[in-house]
């Protein structure tokens, strides 16, 4: 007979907790046109984690902690709170809570501390951040920047709120277009390629700003691509445009990231070697 | 020894599973049956077109509308309300639905609309009415913006205290007949005749309920 598993029975305790917002988050993780569409390639990053790192949780000694009791207590009752209010975020905010509690509790620190960065990344992930409250102030000025860039190439074109006024045409910037969905895609892929690398903080950190630049100002080119589209063939296609420079942008960032990828070199590890004198 | 470790092991294993399984039940059970949100006798069907005066116009939106996305035209009015005058305007959103993510954040969209905030304070219009007060500048014009929360029993200033009375009205399974929203706005000289209509407004709805 095979031997009863705990830890699956944990895990499926776990995702029973969560059944009825499985189908959501996974509708959001897995639509390209969302924010949390970086999913995949966090699953491609948790893999390659682990992976890496089997050999050094065999050889890290057990020792659960009664202070995961705490993350768990607080996830129970925030999990409890949320599921009666209705409250999604509640909910969703308490299941990392409860990941960290229950790893302090079986398995101890050591194990909790080297395992944190797929609990961080995994909570990012979780589609219950008011995204559209960051994208606002950037709705905003991407319309008004396109806007000015339009005038500078002396066509007619006015900006209000997210709205870009052309001719007879209007375009709205929406949450989407500002660039906040591929640069977390982006931020992702950075993650996985570089996190294992053998590269000072300084140059991951260099990255990750960099990749923030590309992604702004690939999304203003692509949003006057759009308004280009839409002055020389009207709204009709323009939808599907959208799209496909979206998709074309996000494909370029990536490229761009990986060609940095192949250049960027790991760091010398100088070893002093003590030399007997005598 | 190590017998005993892996037992402790297991036991914090059973420990967790009980305490999950429980948490799913208690927090899935409706002890109770009186938290149904019941909007059977909905207030904007009949929400008055004439208030002392002002005669109410419905806005024509689109079907295809992104607003009716989120929520039915049973969820929502969106009014122009004149004197015969022609001169005093005030544009009434009034949300009342079934549901609390279906009552956004005003600012979020008016801002997307194109309308600057300039100046934001809190006024009290009546004991039981304290109302964001705010002016506003669109393409070089100035408006004033009034709106509060209700769940047209009480009425809140922000969204974080409408938030937390309805959690703490859903923890202690108490009903809550609707989840509301009043956005009214007009030119900046109307300041006057936009307070009155708030608590007009305030008045129809919470009597009415």
């Amino acid at each position: 007979m095979k031997k009863f598993s705990f830890n699956l029975a944990v895990l499926f305790a776990l995702c029973l907790l969560y059944l009825k917002h499985f189908p959501l988050w996974a509708k959001e993780w897995f639509d390209f046109d969302s924010f949390y569409s970086f999913f995949p390639f966090l699953i491609l990053f948790g893999i390659q984690f682990f992976k890496i790192k089997t050999e050094e949780l065999k050889k890290t000694e057990i020792n659960p902690t009664n202070l995961g009791l705490i993350p768990l207590t607080t996830g129970i009752l925030i999990y409890y709170t949320g599921i009666k209010s209705e409250v999604d975020f509640l909910s969703g905010l308490s299941l990392p809570l409860l990941i960290s509690g229950i790893i302090l509790f079986l398995y101890g620190k050591k194990i909790f501390m080297i395992i944190l960065p797929v609990i961080i990344l995994f909570s990012l992930s979780l589609p219950i951040i008011p995204i559209f409250r960051l994208t606002t102030p950037l709705q905003i000025f991407l319309a008004g920047a396109a806007a000015k860039i339009l005038n500078f190439l002396n066509i007619n074109a006015s900006a209000v709120g997210s709205n870009i006024f052309i001719g007879k045409y209007l375009v709205t910037i929406e949450a989407g277009c500002t660039g906040v969905r591929s640069l977390s895609s982006l931020l992702v892929v950075n993650f996985l390629l570089f996190y294992f690398k053998n590269i000072s903080v300084l140059k991951k950190v260099s990255i990750v700003l960099f990749s923030l630049l590309i992604s702004f100002v690939g999304n203003i080119i692509r949003i006057l691509l759009i308004n280009f589209y839409i002055i020389y063939n009207g709204i009709k296609g323009a939808e599907g445009f959208h799209y496909y420079i979206g998709l074309g942008v996000f494909i370029i960032s990536l490229l761009i990231i990986l060609v940095i990828n192949e250049f960027i070199e790991d760091d010398k590890i100088v070893e002093y070697k003590e030399i007997n004198a005598y | 020894m190590l017998n005993i470790k892996k037992l402790m092991h297991i036991n914090r294993k059973i420990i967790i599973i009980f305490i999950f399984i429980f948490t799913f039940v208690i927090s899935n059970t409706n002890f109770t049956k009186n938290t149904v949100n019941n909007l059977s006798a909905n207030p904007l069907t009949s929400f008055p077109k004439n208030i002392n005066g002002w005669g109410g116009q419905n806005l024509k939106i689109e079907k295809t509308n992104r607003l009716f996305k989120i929520m039915s035209t049973r969820e929502i009015i969106l009014r122009l309300y004149k004197k015969p005058d022609n001169k005093n305007k005030i544009n009434l959103t009034l949300v009342l639905a079934d549901n609390k993510s279906k009552v956004h954040d005003p600012k979020i969209c008016y801002k997307l609309q194109g309308f600057e905030f300039l100046d934001k304070k809190i006024i009290k219009l009546a004991p039981n009415l304290n109302v964001n007060f705010i002016k506003t500048k669109k393409s070089g014009k100035e408006y004033l913006f009034m709106y509060w929360y209700t769940d047209l029993e009480s009425n809140y200033t922000t969204r974080i205290s409408f938030w937390k009375e309805i959690i703490l009205k859903k923890l202690m399974n108490k009903p809550i007949k609707s989840y509301g929203i009043i956005i009214l706005y007009t030119p900046v000289e109307n300041t006057e005749n936009l307070k009155k209509f708030a608590l007009k407004t305030n008045n129809i709805l919470l009597n009415r309920s």
